[in-house]
């Protein structure tokens, strides 16, 4: 793919051993972020979308995850080879935005201290003899909250100086949303990962929200995931949108082009079980969501597709490219395939 | 024109919280939580109402007020032209059996001790006279209802999904034989796809059984496809009522349009249905300070200086059916509460 990209992953597998047997979950995945690019990973509970998102960052318990092939490139390393405290050094490049701000920030800390304590810890590089001497030096503390207040303006915080002496029940869910937006922006990372951050927002805060993560991404060259469950906020703030289904992506492309026309039978089933203002007729995709313990042989959609064929029961579909940057898993596709 | 089902003048509910001034003091002062004030709308038989706004607007307290869960402060709630207030007893009883609600956490909302048929069979014995023969009869009718298969009646709540439990929820909720049904949030926390089917449950359980729902929601692409009037609510006062149509297509309130604005469309042909974007900044002010003035004046684009000199606007007929309580449209000055 592209040489550009700041993360890339490469057909990527990974099962979870547990008492009742072997989890197949993610399954030949493939993905590619650029800088200054939000990419958006949608799809519905259990697709493997936090999996991903939670791999990426390191904080993937393993056991009982193993990854099984493929590769995580990180601005060109591999961050599945690394050792433990390179990939520290790594992780110090990637941001990460929780979903829910009210239970994301200690509740007995300032948001002053909250944010001075990861400050510091950061450019004490991981030794905590050096972290408690520079927390305790005037001068470093001073440095340390002029930075946490640029921060905190940064992301449009009125009067970060009084929210610095406040706690983080003193704010409301969408100011609390963006001190944890100024945390994730410690340090110039490269990668932001965000995980359905705007879910508990409202949907006036939660479009504040967006164009302020989007300005972000633009002023700091951030490469960006965002993973979502709500294809209108996808639509809003991802500039590609990779749709998940059972571990494996079944179609991806620029967002606007993949929500008009998807292509994939599980997107369009997927799009049109949404309500609409245009008060279309919606309807939901039958049949159940799959047993990870027993994946179908094949196409892991087909049980639940209207248009399977033959094929789909024995082969899985590798990706077509059917348009310009637009690659569709599906077998009704082969022979479009450019 | 159909009857009116529910009324609601004028209702309040304030939440006080007693707290110490300092640590060790013996006194304390009480901070006053205005969750509902003011509301007053008409609900007509067999159509959906809903209830919009944002998270703390009080979309529920005013669920639970009317479902008597909470005692309202003051105000009226006329149910088939009967007031009801101060329930006690067998008429409490008597009034909880036309009104019933279905809650937003269908896993919170069930017994994990209980199966399903316990679940739904036990407000048939609080409130029908039925035979355990007729019970399980009608237990088992009820979970035809919501098109889940019978052999789950024995299951205990862990082994369904999000989407059955919900089923089950509503289910134990027309147990009754309800006329009103208050839906809080019935699809927030399903996926998409099974988002739609239980939505066509649900338009389809009204055809049926003549329903009357009040349904809470934040979801207006939702609330464009189900309803038929819309409350919009902000810092506990409805901002703006009236039909469906009328708020979608002309909506006179501030937040309203701004509210419609922010909707997150998925496809193009949606976007002609919202209108021009409007981003709001500015903070919304907590529900425990008076509210001297429109509590949406701190982050309306169009405030006079009226706005914040005068007391919150009174609820007017700018159209027919149609109200809205703001000074542009000539809105009068309220109570100061």
């Amino acid at each position: 793919m592209s040489l550009n990209s700041q993360l890339e992953v490469r057909n990527l597998s990974v099962h979870f051993h547990t008492i009742d047997g072997t989890l197949r979950v993610i399954q030949g995945l493939n993905l590619q972020v650029s800088p200054k690019e939000m990419v958006g990973i949608a799809g519905e509970t259990g697709c493997g979308k936090s999996v991903t998102a939670k791999l990426v960052l390191g904080i993937l318990p393993m056991p009982p995850a193993q990854v099984v092939s493929g590769s995580i490139l990180f601005s060109g390393t591999d961050l599945l080879t690394l050792s433990a405290k390179d990939r520290e050094g790594v992780k110090q490049q990637i941001a990460y935005i929780p979903q829910d701000p009210m239970t994301s920030l200690n509740p007995t800390f300032t948001i002053g201290s909250l944010l001075l304590d990861a400050i510091v810890w950061r450019q004490s590089g991981g030794s905590l003899i050096r972290y408690f001497r520079k927390r305790h030096t005037g001068r470093e503390v001073r440095n340390a909250r002029e930075y946490a207040v640029d921060l905190l303006s940064r992301v449009d915080i009125p009067a970060p100086e009084q929210v610095m002496r406040r706690y983080p029940i003193e704010l409301s869910g969408g100011m609390r949303q963006r001190v944890l937006m100024a945390t994730a922006l410690i340090g110039h990372p490269k990668l932001l990962v965000a995980d359905e951050p705007t879910t508990a927002l409202d949907v006036t805060i939660q479009k504040r929200t967006l164009g302020l993560l989007q300005e972000k991404i633009e002023e700091e060259h951030l490469a960006g995931i965002y993973i979502t469950h709500d294809l209108g906020v996808a639509r809003n703030i991802c500039h590609r949108t990779y749709v998940m289904y059972a571990g494996t992506v079944v179609e991806s492309g620029p967002t606007k082009a993949l929500l008009d026309r998807p292509f994939h039978p599980y997107t369009a089933g997927l799009v049109r079980s949404i309500p609409k203002l245009t008060r279309e007729p919606y309807e939901g995709i039958p049949g159940q969501v799959l047993d990870y313990l027993n994946p179908p042989e094949g196409c892991r959609f087909h049980p639940r597709c209207s248009r399977r064929m033959a094929v789909c029961r024995q082969t899985s579909a590798p990706e077509y490219r059917v348009e310009k940057d637009r690659w569709v898993a599906c077998h009704l596709f082969s022979e479009k395939d450019g | 024109m159909k009857p009116d089902i529910l009324e609601i003048k004028r209702l309040r509910k304030y939440f006080f919280r007693k707290r110490r001034i300092a640590r060790l003091s013996f006194r304390s002062k009480i901070t006053v939580i205005r969750a509902l004030s003011e509301c007053s709308f008409k609900v007509r038989k067999g159509e959906t109402f809903c209830v919009v706004g944002e998270s703390g607007s009080g979309k529920t307290t005013l669920a639970r007020t009317i479902a008597h869960l909470y005692e309202p402060t003051s105000g009226a709630i006329i149910l088939n032209g009967e007031p009801v207030s101060h329930l006690e007893g067998e008429t409490l009883k008597s009034y909880r059996r036309k009104v019933q609600m279905v809650f937003q956490d269908p896993s919170a909302a069930l017994n994990p001790r209980q199966t399903i048929a316990q679940s739904i069979a036990l407000p048939l014995r609080v409130h029908c006279r039925l035979s355990g023969h007729e019970r399980k009869q009608r237990v088992r009718e009820l979970v035809g209802l919501v098109q889940l298969p019978v052999e789950y009646m024995q299951r205990y709540p862990h082994a369904l999904s999000g989407g059955q439990k919900q089923r089950v929820g509503i289910a134990r909720a027309l147990a009754p034989e309800p006329e009103l049904l208050l839906l809080d949030e019935p699809t927030s926390a399903l996926d998409v796809s099974v988002q739609a089917k239980m939505l066509e449950l649900l338009s389809d359980l009204q055809d049926r059984l003549g329903l009357t729902y009040l349904l809470i929601t934040h979801n207006l692409s939702i609330v464009r496809n189900l309803a038929d009037h819309i409350a919009v609510m902000y810092l506990g006062r409805i901002v703006e009522h009236g039909p469906a149509e009328g708020i979608f297509k002309n909506p006179l309130h501030p937040y309203t349009r701004a509210l419609l604005s922010a909707i997150p469309v998925i496809t193009e042909a949606e976007r002609q249905h919202i209108p021009e974007e409007i981003t709001l900044d500015g903070e919304i002010p907590s529900p425990t300070d008076v509210q001297k003035n429109c509590g949406f004046v701190t982050r309306c684009q169009d405030r006079l200086p009226a706005c914040r000199a005068n007391a919150p606007p009174e609820l007017t007929e700018a159209r027919s059916e149609h109200w809205v309580g703001c000074y542009h449209h000539g809105s009068a000055e309220g109570v100061v509460v």
